[in-house]
């Protein structure tokens, strides 16, 4: 195994196993996160993004695979690189009775952290004057503020931030995102699931997509999109019945989308208004649409299989 | 030791936990005033007319003292001699009339020494309690997979868990139980109502019934521990153990009560008493007439109590360990 991956599973599996049946979390996960920068880690909901996360950090056992952390074997060596990984796994989750800096107060003493170093990390995420309030009684952002605290009481080189921009308002999504980058900029490798896009777009350097628990893509953010520059035309013409069939004919990779057509590997936006001209239909409006991550992830994830009732290509299982 | 240091300051932190505490105290305290009122001698006027009829009595016994002894053997001469077996009417232990059969005064020996008895198992309950809370608040929270981030060592989390609530009751027991089995004695003794128990001789055993009490309430808090981790919510805990109470040391008990000897509210009883009996039913088949029933009287001992109670919250503490090392954390 590489040694300049700071996350590394091999066939992860995990099943929840209830009286009501079993659920799968993941099947067989294979997921690289490289050292330095930010990894998104993008899937919808229930992909098993927080069940990955949760097993790296030994909350939950995995029935199957190997994971290493900096090279660990994990759970078994997680004690010898905890004080190196800060998470936040889902929700912040803190005694809400206890003001926030009791709250540090106990982590810190638990792994031996002078307790002086609480107020430093409270003031360096902004809650140096609301450390003394209890912590069910701070807001969504401010709780997220805390774990963010909490995490660099360790002074990790491992930040896993599970949806860490859930339920904020875009100031407290932006500030997320910077605290994000600055941490990558200072050497610190950042893990960051999602399920927006957006989000993964604008902070990851690179990225594993995720669907019903396996792995369906990761790399570079930009080799992924490049991988498809190619972008996809969106055609309105006077009779699109008719020409889906003259683009077919011609070979062009095209769909019905209600009253538009979608092409898509186009290279030269020009060809297919040629093409169409050739056989007397014309284009009425013709716009190209350049690939973004949604566009690979819903590919990827075959969300848009389930919406355009279309196989679609690239899909690597 | 630095876990240990952690889930002390969780301990104390605990607005709840204290509020406990607090009331732990108050209870004491109220039992110690039962004991002052109880053992306080009754009013003058009340305590004349005990005089007047005792003084009575003796007058009578002076007079007529002789014809009722004799009058008792020849009752017992007629009746045997009617029935063609000796009989024993005790004629020989009648004698004056005896104070204390005429002044109705709680002693120590009498109503206090059980009152404390069972006072001392409020303290193991309140231990019990205050155990539990301190452990399902983190799971209920879900504060305990944040914890399990910074030290992923199941085993240690949880030993130190369950450390810090025995260490963490230490000082409320100590001062509960002193202030029960000490305030009462005290109150008694001040007012003069030891009855026959003798400083000299039974401090030594009250002392160590004392300390019995102490090990029940920790053994309690370590239970309670284990009880809150392995359910992880305190009403499901109240729950399970009002639900064994009733079922099992009510009901059960009740009408098989073969298992009287066997029940945790005998074995407590047991152990905090030095020993103790219990009533069950022994039936035989005789020969022609069906079933005979009998109340047999069944001892127990201190240390039957005690194997018993450990065992029980050794194997809790121990199975609630296993099922945490192993847990899925959500
Ligand atoms: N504690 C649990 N018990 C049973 N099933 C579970 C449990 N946790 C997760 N699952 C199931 O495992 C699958 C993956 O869930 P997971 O929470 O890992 O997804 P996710 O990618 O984090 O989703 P989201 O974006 O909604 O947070 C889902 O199908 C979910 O129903
Ligand atoms: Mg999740």
């Amino acid at each position: 195994m590489a040694n300049d991956l700071a996350i590394e599973t091999r066939g992860l599996r995990k099943t929840y196993r209830s009286r009501r049946g079993a659920s799968v979390g993941v099947r067989s996960l294979d997921l690289e996160v490289p050292v330095g920068g930010v990894h998104g880690f993008l899937g919808p909901n229930g992909s098993g993004k927080t069940t990955t996360i949760r097993m790296l950090l030994g909350l939950v056992r995995a029935d199957e695979g190997e994971m290493r952390i900096f090279g660990h074997e994990v759970p078994d060596r997680l004690p010898a690189v905890v004080r190196r990984i800060g998470a936040i796994v889902e929700h912040p989750k803190f005694y809400p009775a206890f003001t926030g800096r009791k709250n540090l107060q106990i982590l810190a003493t638990g792994i031996g952290v002078p307790v002086r170093r609480v107020d430093e990390v409270l003031d360096s995420v902004g809650l140096g004057d609301r450390g003394k309030d209890a912590f069910r009684k701070y807001s969504l952002g401010m709780k997220q503020r805390l774990a963010i605290a909490a995490t660099l009481l360790k002074d990790p080189d491992l930040l896993i931030f599970d949806e860490p921009t859930n339920g904020l308002d875009p100031a407290g999504i932006r500030e997320i995102r910077e605290t994000m980058r600055a941490l990558a900029v200072e050497g610190k490798t950042v893990l960051v699931s999602s399920h927006i896009l957006a989000e993964v777009e604008q902070v990851a350097d690179t990225v594993s997509i995720v669907s019903e628990g396996t792995i369906v893509s990761q790399g570079r953010v930009a080799d992924l999109l490049s991988s498809r520059t190619a972008a996809t035309a969106r055609v309105l013409v006077a009779d699109p019945a008719r020409a889906l069939n003259i683009l077919q004919d011609a070979g062009f990779v095209v769909r019905g989308d209600g009253e538009a057509l979608i092409v898509e590997g186009v290279e030269n936006p020009a060809d297919v208004t040629r093409t169409l001209a050739l056989q007397g239909s014309y284009v009425s409006a013709l716009v190209p649409h350049k690939a973004d991550l949604e566009s690979v992830f819903l590919e990827l994830t075959g969300t848009a299989e389930r919406q355009s009732g279309e196989p679609t290509e690239g899909v690597a299982r | 030791m630095r876990l240990l240091r952690a889930e002390s300051m969780r301990f104390w932190a605990r607005t709840l936990i204290r509020w406990a505490m607090v009331a732990g105290l108050v209870v004491a305290g109220l039992v110690v005033l039962g004991s002052w009122s109880t053992s306080t001698p009754p009013p003058d006027e009340v305590q004349a007319s005990m005089q007047a009829d005792f003084d009575a009595s003796v007058k009578d016994w002076e007079d007529n003292g002789e014809t009722y002894v004799a009058d008792c053997l020849a009752a017992e001469k007629a009746d045997a001699e009617e029935l063609g077996e000796p009989l024993d009417y005790e004629c020989d232990e009648m004698g004056p009339p005896v104070w204390a059969d005429y002044a109705y005064f709680a002693t120590f020996a009498g109503e206090g020494l059980s009152t404390v008895q069972l006072s001392l198992l409020l303290v193991a309950l309140l231990t019990l309690g205050v155990g539990v809370t301190f452990v399902s608040a983190e799971h209920t929270s879900g504060a305990i997979g944040n914890w399990l981030t910074f030290e992923p060592r199941r085993s240690r989390v949880y030993w130190s868990k369950v450390v810090a609530a025995v260490l963490g009751v230490v000082p409320v027991t100590v001062v509960m139980v002193g202030l029960i089995a000490g305030g009462s004695l005290w109150a008694y003794d001040h007012h003069g109502a030891l009855g026959r128990f003798d400083l000299d001789q039974d401090l030594r055993p009250y002392v160590e019934m004392g300390f019995r009490a102490a090990v029940l309430a920790l053994g309690c808090a370590a239970l309670g521990a284990a009880l809150g981790s392995l359910l992880r919510h305190t009403a499901i805990v109240i729950g399970v153990v009002a639900g064994w109470a009733i079922l099992v040391e009510a009901v059960a008990a009740n009408v098989f009560d073969a298992i009287k000897p066997w029940t945790l509210v005998t074995s407590m009883n047991a152990w905090i008493q030095g020993g103790t009996a219990v009533y069950v039913t022994e039936c035989d088949a005789t020969d022609d007439s069906g079933m005979l029933c009998d109340w047999v009287e069944h001892p127990v001992s201190q240390a039957q109590g005690g194997l018993i109670l450990t065992a029980v919250v050794a194997s809790i503490v121990l199975a609630s360990w296993l099922v945490f090392r192993r847990r899925d954390v959500a």
